[in-house]
């Protein structure tokens, strides 16, 4: 129970309905505000419960059209269980196109929340207390943000518990997409700060995806953002076998498909100097050890040579650098191994 | 001779000498926190004798990033035993943009639209006005290179406007094809815009030919967007007769010398550009390269703060092929999000459209 948010819709109510996340707010223009988050609900009965969000991160747009258009598509005829849709969790940073809310939070740094927190905390305390506990299943679609550009993919961050690890598969696949991406707990970050890490906390299915990146779109990575969703509701018996979209009805075809994990040592690159970055490689490149894959330049300089960024190790590159201003620390490339069956994976 | 901005090493030597040279152009500057102040842009000099003398721009605009690297890689590895002539590069005209990832200067500035620049205006004017009376008068000929900005995604191509002198207009496509790019394309002058204000526009002015183009955008880089830049780039040199080295750069960009010389001519811009009608956060519906008729939808701009969630379509008011998608995707009303133009698949075949257009 949330104290500090209420809905303007009875999500128990069968049928399709539009309205509001209502947070309490107080800002200098407006003393006695309420934030309003839309929010969709579509309630055909019996069947699978279904969270999806857009816009976790502001600048990461793919998911927010995805989920926004479907919603306007569906109607209760089309699904079998509960839908619960937020397009833009994270709306006013979308309009800033920035990854962050403008008081600085990460909404996917917060999770449990806070109830007598700021906005995006009675949100995320809103999600986990009230939203994650009534579904069986969230859906949380990511695009890399302005800083980094990802192979449009299905993601899972590997779990220990077994069971739990072959519904992350389940789900992996359920996505159809040419590429996923298997992470190791994100470096220096609490796991459970994040909202899947908080979802995978309480034991529920999760699909998580980054479909494309550099703070854009394009009608590709929408279009493929689309199928993958429609893949991903029909793979848990939410949205009907016969579902049609014009134009988004698995129109990717799946040859050569690629698992490309991320576990392994090297895997992520970072910015030793402060400067202009090249990329030198392509996204789904291939890559031997001590390869240059980029170039940290000095335009300050009239002279200075540029810093060379070396593969740390061999493999295919699923993530390559976005805004091209570095500085120390920030992450340049990941490269990982590359496999075409999953159950080939190491423990 | 502009009084508040000097070269560190000398501009004007004799037509024999053999060198090369880095340094800084400096111009006066006085902030709150250093009231003697320089500031400084990197320019490199390459020289070996007599011959045409080329100026290499870019960083016009800050976020435009691929011209800045393509320049700075040429002014690393550009030898003395290279070039006939002299290339002089400036590989980051608007350093303080380019550090801020914007393309407008922090003052608000933006240099595209400065020129012929104010010997005692703002940085950014005092850097036109030398670049315009410094050093225009004394080369044979510029290129700027651009690449579509945070706001703009291009395909990466070499862009021409259609300037209204006839014998400029010719050598400048000659120019163009000359850098063997897949694609080259046509523009007109920008609406409601001082043509003159803009660098390509002040080098026209004074009656020369200026090849620029537009790399791709975004406000980020790609191994594919800078091999199309730095081929195009080289062969721009040879062309001009002041590179002659090694084959460096055009080769590792195989789709320019199988398929370039395309032209897409987008010089009306009345029906070329697609732009928001409403503020809101834009979806991209074409990509680059596809073609597409009048009418058809290119995007949608969606309103995220509303439960409505109703969209507003943007439709091609032409045929052709998209040239350009929306980058950045949050647009405020009027904002560019789409071109489209005609695409011919070699010069001849566009030269004999304008010929029947003219007949009819």
């Amino acid at each position: 129970m949330s104290g500090t948010v209420s809905s303007s819709i009875d999500f128990d109510k069968r049928g399709k309905e539009s309205g509001y996340l209502k947070a309490g707010d107080s800002t200098n223009t407006s003393g006695w505000a309420i934030f309003n988050l839309p929010i969709h609900s579509i309630n055909s009965g019996p069947g699978p419960k279904v969270l999806i969000i857009g816009g976790n991160h502001g600048d990461e747009y793919e998911g927010q059209f995805a989920i926004a258009n479907l919603m306007r598509e569906l109607n209760v005829g089309d699904i079998a269980g509960e839908l619960i849709a937020i397009p833009s969790v994270s709306y006013p940073a979308s309009f800033a196109s920035t990854r962050l809310w403008a008081d600085g939070t990460n909404f996917n740094r917060i999770f449990p929340g806070d109830e007598n927190g700021r906005i995006p905390e009675k949100i995320a305390h809103y999600l986990a207390t009230e939203l994650i506990p009534r579904v069986d299943v969230v859906i949380d679609i990511h695009s890399g943000g302005r800083g980094h550009h990802f192979l449009e993919s299905a993601t899972a961050t590997w779990s220990d518990d077994k069971k739990y690890r072959s519904d992350l598969i389940k789900n992996l696949n359920g996505w159809k997409t040419r590429y996923s991406l298997i992470f190791p707990s994100h470096p220096g970050t609490n796991e459970q700060s994040l909202l899947p890490g908080y979802v995978a906390s309480l034991g529920k299915s999760l699909f998580t995806g980054e479909f494309g990146g550099s703070g854009v779109t394009s009608a590709t990575s929408n279009r493929i953002t689309r199928a993958a969703l429609i893949s991903a509701l029909k793979s848990i018996a939410l949205l009907k076998p016969d579902f049609h979209s014009e134009g988004y009805d698995h129109q990717i075809k799946i040859e050569n498909r690629e698992f490309i994990d991320m576990r392994g040592g090297a895997t992520y690159h970072w910015a030793e100097e402060e400067g202009l970055y090249q990329n030198k490689k392509r996204l789904g490149e291939k890559v031997e050890k001590g390869e240059v894959i980029g170039a940290i330049h000095f335009p300050d300089s009239a002279d200075r040579k540029p810093h060379l960024v070396h593969a740390g190790r061999s493999g295919t590159i699923g993530v390559i650098r976005g805004y091209p201003r570095v500085k120390r620390g920030d992450c340049l490339m990941l490269i990982g191994e590359s496999y075409s069956d999953l159950n080939q994976l190491p423990e | 001779m502009s009084l508040t901005a000097n070269c560190t090493f000398d501009l004007n030597t004799s037509s024999d000498f053999v060198g090369k040279r880095s340094g800084y152009i400096q111009i006066g500057d006085s902030t709150n926190n250093s009231g003697w102040a320089h500031h400084t842009v990197p320019i490199t000099s390459v020289k070996n004798g007599s011959g045409p003398r080329v100026l290499v721009l870019a960083g016009n605009h800050g976020d435009e990033y691929e011209g800045q690297i393509a320049a700075l890689d040429l002014a690393r590895r550009l030898e003395v035993a290279d070039v006939k002539g002299e290339v002089l590069i400036i590989p980051v005209l608007s350093g303080l943009a380019s550090a801020a990832g914007t393309r407008l200067w922090p003052n608000g500035q933006n240099f595209n639209r400065v020129f012929p620049g104010k010997v005692d205006g703002t940085i950014a004017e005092k850097l036109a006005y030398f670049l315009s009376n410094d050093l225009f008068p004394t080369c044979d000929s510029v290129i700027d290179m651009h690449s579509g900005g945070r706001s703009m995604h291009f395909i990466p191509s070499i862009t021409m406007v259609w300037v209204s002198n006839l014998e400029l207009r010719k050598e400048m496509l000659r120019q163009s094809l000359m850098c063997k790019s897949e694609f080259t394309l046509l523009g007109g002058e920008q609406p409601s815009t001082n043509p003159d204000s803009l660098l390509p526009g002040d080098v026209v002015r004074q009656g020369k030919a200026v090849a620029t183009g537009e790399f791709g955008g975004s406000g980020v880089t790609t191994a594919q967007s800078m091999a199309v830049i730095s081929s195009g780039l080289e062969n721009y040199l040879r062309g001009m007769g002041v590179y002659v080295g090694a084959d460096v750069a055009a080769s590792v960009y195989a789709d320019s010398i199988d398929h370039h010389g395309k032209i897409i001519d987008s010089r009306d811009y009345s029906i070329s550009f697609a732009s928001a009608s409403v503020d809101g956060i834009y979806e991209n519906r074409v990509d680059l390269h596809q073609k597409v008729e009048a009418g058809d939808l290119v995007g949608l701009i969606h309103n995220f703060k509303s439960a409505e969630n109703q969209v507003v379509e943007v439709r091609a008011s032409r045929s052709g092929t998209v040239a350009l998608v929306r980058g950045y995707s949050p647009v405020t009303t009027g904002d560019v999000v789409c071109q489209i133009g005609e695409l011919f698949p070699d010069l001849e075949s566009f030269e004999k459209s304008l010929t029947e257009k003219s007949a009819r």
